[in-house]
Parts: C-alpha cells; structure tokens; sequence
C-alpha cells in the first residue's frame, strides 16, 4: 500500500494529457457552455461552491437552467457573502495597522501561569499583568520593572504601599500585586494578578486627570480603572480590527439580502454593533492611540446592553443623518485616513476614475508654476488635483488620521481661537491642532487659518462639499451615470474575469439598463450572467 | 561527515547504472484548428481560494485539514489571497505553487475520503454510489463506468454518456492503477486525486 501509493501522483498528474491530448479522448472545447457546465460556473459565482449532486439532478430533464433556480442563489445568504467578498476588493478592508488604545495602556505580563500552581518548585514566579512600557513603569518604580510576587498592600487612605531597594545604584519602588477580572476574560475564568499600579480604579487622579483619557496614560495616579476597562491586550486589539471590518461587511450583506438599492450601502445610515464595537465606544474611545473615533460619531446612550465577550451578537443601529453608509464607517475612515486618500479610492473603486497623469505624462512647467501653493493650480497636480481637492471635501467633517465627526455646531468653519492661536498668540488647544488650518506653509495660505482643514483652498462653489458629506457625491455619480457605469464595470469584469471592450458598449448600456429599473444589484448580476456572453467561455 | 557524501553517492552509482533516455515516438495529432469563436466571452478562470476550499469540501465532503487547522486558510497569503493591506487583488495564475497545494490537498483528502467511503454504507456513500470498492475489470465494467460517470458530473460538471469517448481516459486510468498495485483502494484513490487535480475541477 505505502509503495504502490508512490504511483498516484505519476498516474494522476498523467491523466490532464490523457483526457486532453488523445484525440479519441479528447474532451471538445466547446465556447457555449452546455446546461451543466453553465449550472457549475453559476454556483461558483452565486455561490461560491459546485452545485450539489441532487441540484445536478434537478436540471437534469429540463433544457437548461431555470430562471427561479438562479433567482433563488441570487437571494441566499451564500450569494450575500460572495457580493461582500467582491466588495474587499474594493473597499480594501484591513485594520491591522491601526492601533485602537493607546500603546501605554497594553498589558504585558511576567512570570508564568505554572508557577503558580500550588507546590510548584522552580525558579519561575507567578504571572503578573502590568503596563510595561518605560513610560508607565519609570515614573513610578523608578525602573522597567513589574510588581513583586505577593499581595499587595494599603495604607488606611487605600494608597498602594511600595517597597524600596537600589539596583545598580538606583532606587527601585515595587508593590505588589491584586486580583482582577478583565472585562475581555470569561467571567468563570480565574482573576487575573495584576500589579496594584496598574489596577487602580479611581477615575480621577490627584492631579485632577480624568483616567479613561489618553491625557492620563502616564499619570502616576491613574490605573486602568474598574475590570481593567481602560487598557487592553492583543485580544482586545484583534477583535476590534476584525469586528470593525465586519460591521462593512454585514451592512453590505444585508442591503443585498433585502433588495435594498446598491445606492443605500453608501448613502444609507444601518450599521452593526457587537460586544467589542460597544465596549470600545463606551469605554476604550478616549484612550486611543494615534487614531481617534472621537468625537464620536455614533449615539453611544442608545447603544445596545452588549459585553466584550459578545462578540458574535450583532446588533442593527441606526446611525445620525450626518453618515453616508460605509463611506463614513470606522473601517473606511480609518483605512483611508487622509480626506484625498478617501475620495481618490472611491473615484477609482465606485466611479472608475483613478486619478492618474495622461499617457503622454505631463508637461514640464516652469518654476514659478511649480511653487504654487494650492494644488488645484500647481503645474503638474493641478491635472488631478483640480478634481480631487474638491471630492476631498465631502469628507471635510470627519477626522483625517481618525473616524470622529466634526459636528457643526461644536466645530464652526471658522473658529476664532484657532486662528489666534496660529498667529502664534497663545498654545493651540488640541482641537484646534486636530482640525483647524493652525499653520500657513505659504503667505497664500493665511487667510485660511483658522478655518476647518477641509476649507483650505476650497472654492466657494465647492463649500458645500464638506456638510453635504460623501452621500452627494454617490447622488451626483447616480445622476450623472458615473456611479451606474462603473458598477457595472466593475461587476462584469468580477463575473467575466476580464474588463469589457470598447464594443461592448451596448452590452453594458443593456446591463446598466436593467440595473436602473430597480438599482438592486442582484438585478445587475442578473442580467450579466443570463447573457450569452457569460455562458460563451474560452 | 562531508567527506563521506562522495564515497555514498560512488557506492550508489556502482549499484546501478545511470537511467538510460530512450527515444518515444510522439504523435502531436492533425493539428486540426479548433474553433473558439469570435463572440465576446468570459474567461476561463480558476477558482480562488475561498470556492477552491468550499468546492473540494462539497466533492469529497472533507476539508483539507491538519488537526484543527484549515489549510487552505492558514496557506491563504502563500496562496495569493490579499491581505488588502501588501496585496489588494488574488492572484488567480495556475502557478505551480497552486499545483502543488492543490496536488497535496487532493492527496490528503482522497486518502481519507476512499478508505472512509468504502466502509460506509451503501446509503451514506458520496464515492462508491454505484460501484463496489473492490469492483474489477473487465468483470465490473458496466458498474465502475456508471460511478465514473458519477465522479466526472460530482467533481466537474461534466455529463458523459455511457460511451463517450472521455470516459476511457478515466476507465485507462482506474486500470493502469489497478494493475499498477493490484490493490483496488490505490486504484480509486488515484482517480480521486486526478479529479481534483484535473483543470475541469478547478476552473470554470
């Protein structure tokens, strides 16, 4: 058996050339696929799978594949999750670079969990959770180093009593350790030895810091408060980056299972919330890192009652009219974290128009034209930029380098603080930093400080951009045809596997046709893959 | 340990005499044009990783697994599956990478598939459904062409008729395996593997 089984790679590897090569044996390569054939790349494109033996069979005396058959894939679930994974590629959804809660509150750990069973004899002390970089651990103990391996103690005010020693000629302060559950631990599961620094409750500190803000990372009065509620560890960070992606993907899913317009996953106000995304917005939101959701965005008062550990219940919301469905969703905004980054990929992914030099590139300018400040004038971006500074507007009220919503009424166009602070008459607050024009790189510049970034070189006539939000965009694309065109496009060149030609103009215009009259996409894939074009393959 | 290597490889090669290359004749056919059209078309194109996954799941009934791991989801960035982070677009080439998985993928479901099927009973087979695990040829001919048949729809869509010509290929196959190891079990395993490992399972 274990000799002969050597045979079967040979054998099979054979069989291709076999099948393929002999001529009596030769399989045609006939361009119209036959029923079944066809009924194979319809469940692989619907579905994502071959058709089952039984649906082999229930095709088996009729002519060819009936139109209920292939309206029933076009409503599973299987089908939802095939148009969400088309829709990867082109909202490009991968959060693994943004880090949520700030990089001073992630727990680490010493010691080990065997040294802590009862009668262990080694060298090993037992684990213990602590904050570990120097930035938390200097100021207090006066090293990098964790808490001892005993229980901690108090003075009578509940103070955390430390002991002393020098090490290498410095004077080191170690407390010890208490017992925590984590708000991201299974509740039946042992508490966790936490060092008493780091587990202090208190929300705010002596100096009068609030501790569930980034502020306080490295305030020495400060902990992690209640259940470790303000820091984190990788867990905590995974679930976010997925959870956050998966919200995209369920709005997505469940616009195509109700036969929603396509239009609504990008102008629509549903989102989806699980365990991780409310704990976030309800505890972890003012101790980001570097890419902040705040000012939130979302109601959290009318967030549903969910626990970390929810991870798998999701729950519909409807979101404030100030959101323009995936286009202002954490994983869009935090993926694409500059305003241009957010409007170039969706001229290039929603209206296919990349924003690239023409093919003969472009024309040498002089120097004076080349320092021109405003990017919609200056030779050479101006080809671009002309179009994209203005696009980039519709997202002038949400955060670059984070998902926060500049609410007009506490973020005004014009804040006279900021631009005070810009003239160098005072320190600029963090929210004039954050979303105001505070410096002027050029003289041209000046007259917009002050102002929201977004309003820097705006024309008057593209103002609006910034309320109107990225929904007008979709609007002009749909009234236009743009936004119509290029789904198209784009879902042909998935169905097809090659982009369509020049003279296939009509076709497309057919399809686009029978997508308007509902605007469902499922009506669009429709009519691309009861065409005679699909079922002809080569 | 280095010096002896050439002392190994001079024993090995006073045991047996190199392989000879010997001439075969090659007959490349006609060359008869075969008519693609001119119509617009889509492309052939391979599955990607994910219907690869689902569909070797949904013919053989198993996954390619190692313990609790799915292979084909630990191997996805190997696979060209886009992180959309360094990558924003599968690679869908037939690169020989993508045989060699696919070759072990096949490999390690088939060999659990047929020896499983085969002691299954006849109502729970999705291998064996019209032909017996130890059916021979010629004796059992009529019985292994129908569940080749089978196979060939199952894995490729592809609908023969009782004597269409392709299913010789597959019943030359079963037979130079069978005779290959006199052992029935490596027989259908092999024409297992070739059906995963066949173009028509994975492309469309």
């Amino acid at each position: 058996m274990r000799l002969s089984w050597l045979l079967v790679p040979v054998l099979a590897l054979l069989l291709p050339t076999a099948v393929e090569g002999d001529a009596p044996g030769c399989a045609p390569e006939a361009p119209w696929l036959s029923r079944d054939e066809y009924l194979r790349a319809l469940s692989l494109d619907l579905r994502g799978v071959v058709p089952t033996m039984e649906e082999y069979e229930s095709v088996a005396a009729m002519d060819d594949v009936p139109a209920s058959l292939i309206d029933a894939w076009l409503a599973s679930p299987e089908h939802a999750a095939r148009v969400v994974r088309h829709h990867r590629d082109l909202l490009w959804p991968n959060l693994s670079n943004v880090r949520f809660v700030d990089f001073r509150r992630r727990l680490g750990s010493i010691g080990t969990d065997a040294a802590c069973v009862e009668g262990y004899v080694g060298p090993d002390t037992c684990r213990r959770w602590y904050r570990s970089t120097s930035s938390t651990t200097l100021p207090v103990r006066g090293a990098a180093v964790a808490c001892d391996d005993v229980p901690a103690t108090f003075d009578e005010d509940g103070n955390v009593q430390f002991r002393t020693e020098v090490r290498d000629g410095t004077t080191v302060r170690i407390e010890g350790w208490v017992e925590v559950r984590p708000y991201w631990a299974d509740p039946s599961a042992p508490p966790l030895r936490v060092c008493a620094f780091d587990a202090q409750e208190r929300s705010v500190s002596p100096s009068g810091r609030a501790c569930d803000t980034r502020d306080a990372s490295t305030d020495p009065g400060c902990g992690c408060g209640p259940n470790l509620a303000w820091c984190d560890v990788q867990d905590v960070q995974n679930a976010l980056v997925s959870s956050f992606a998966a919200d995209v993907e369920r709005r997505i899913a469940a616009a195509i299972e109700g036969g929603e317009p396509y239009a609504t996953v990008f102008t629509g106000r549903r989102a989806f919330v699980n365990g991780p995304i409310v704990t976030y917005y309800r505890q972890l939101a003012g101790v980001y890192d570097s890419v902040p959701l705040t000012p939130l965005a979302v109601d959290v008062d009318a967030l549903p009652d969910l626990g970390f550990r929810d991870s798998e219940t999701w729950v519909e919301i409807e979101l404030p009219a100030h959101h323009s469905g995936v286009l202002t969703s954490p994983l869009f905004l935090m993926r694409f974290q500059t305003l241009r980054a957010r409007a170039n990929r969706f001229y290039d992914a929603f209206l296919c128009e990349p924003f690239q030099p023409p093919s003969g590139g472009l024309p040498v300018a002089g120097e004076a034209e080349s320092r021109e400040a405003d990017l919609q004038l200056r030779a050479g971006c101006r080809y671009c930029h002309a179009i994209l500074e203005p696009a980039a507007a519709h997202w002038g009220r949400w955060m670059p380098q984070g998902a926060g919503f500049l609410d007009p009424a506490s973020f005004p166009t014009f804040a006279p603080e900021c631009a005070e602070c810009a003239r160098g008459e005072e320190t600029c607050s963090a929210t004039c930093s954050m979303a105001y024009l505070t410096r002027a790189l050029s003289p041209s510049e000046e007259p917009y400080l002050g102002m929201l970034r977004a309003y820097a070189f705006l024309r008057p006539e593209h103002e609006a951009n910034v309320d109107e939000g990225p929904a007008a965009l979709v609007r002009d694309g749909l009234a236009d045809g743009r936004f119509t065109e290029c789904s198209v496009l784009t879902t042909s060149r998935w169905l097809l596997g090659r982009p369509l030609e020049p003279d296939e103009e009509a076709w497309s215009r057919e399809v686009a046709s029978a997508f308007v009259a509902s605007f469902r996409y499922t009506d669009m894939e429709r009519a691309i893959v009861t065409h005679e074009t699909y079922r002809r393959v080569r | 340990m280095r010096p002896a290597l050439p002392a190994l490889v001079a024993l090995l090669a006073a045991c047996e005499p190199p392989p000879a290359a010997t001439s075969v004749p090659v007959d490349p056919g006609d060359g008869t044009p075969v008519d693609l059209g001119l119509e617009p078309a889509r492309l052939r194109r391979r599955m990607d990783i994910e219907q690869l996954d689902r569909s070797i799941g949904s013919s053989t009934g198993r996954r390619w697994m190692s313990g609790s791991t799915a292979l084909f989801v630990s191997n996805a960035a190997t696979l060209g599956v886009p992180d959309y982070f360094q990558t924003t677009h599968e690679d869908l080439e037939i690169s020989p990478l993508f045989l060699k998985f696919l070759d072990d993928a096949a490999r390690a479901v088939c060999s659990d598939l047929v020896p499983e099927d085969a002691a299954a009973a006849a109502a729970d087979r999705i291998f064996f459904v019209h032909a017996e695990p130890e059916a021979t040829l010629p004796a059992d001919r009529s019985s292994i062409d129908e569940n080749l048949r089978y196979l060939v729809l199952r894995y490729h869509g592809r609908r023969m008729e009782a004597e269409a010509p392709e299913l010789g290929a597959w019943r030359d196959l079963f037979a130079d395996a069978r005779a290959a190891t006199d052992d029935p079990e490596v027989a259908w395993l092999t024409v297992c593997v070739a059906l995963v490992n066949h173009p028509d399972f994975y492309t469309y």
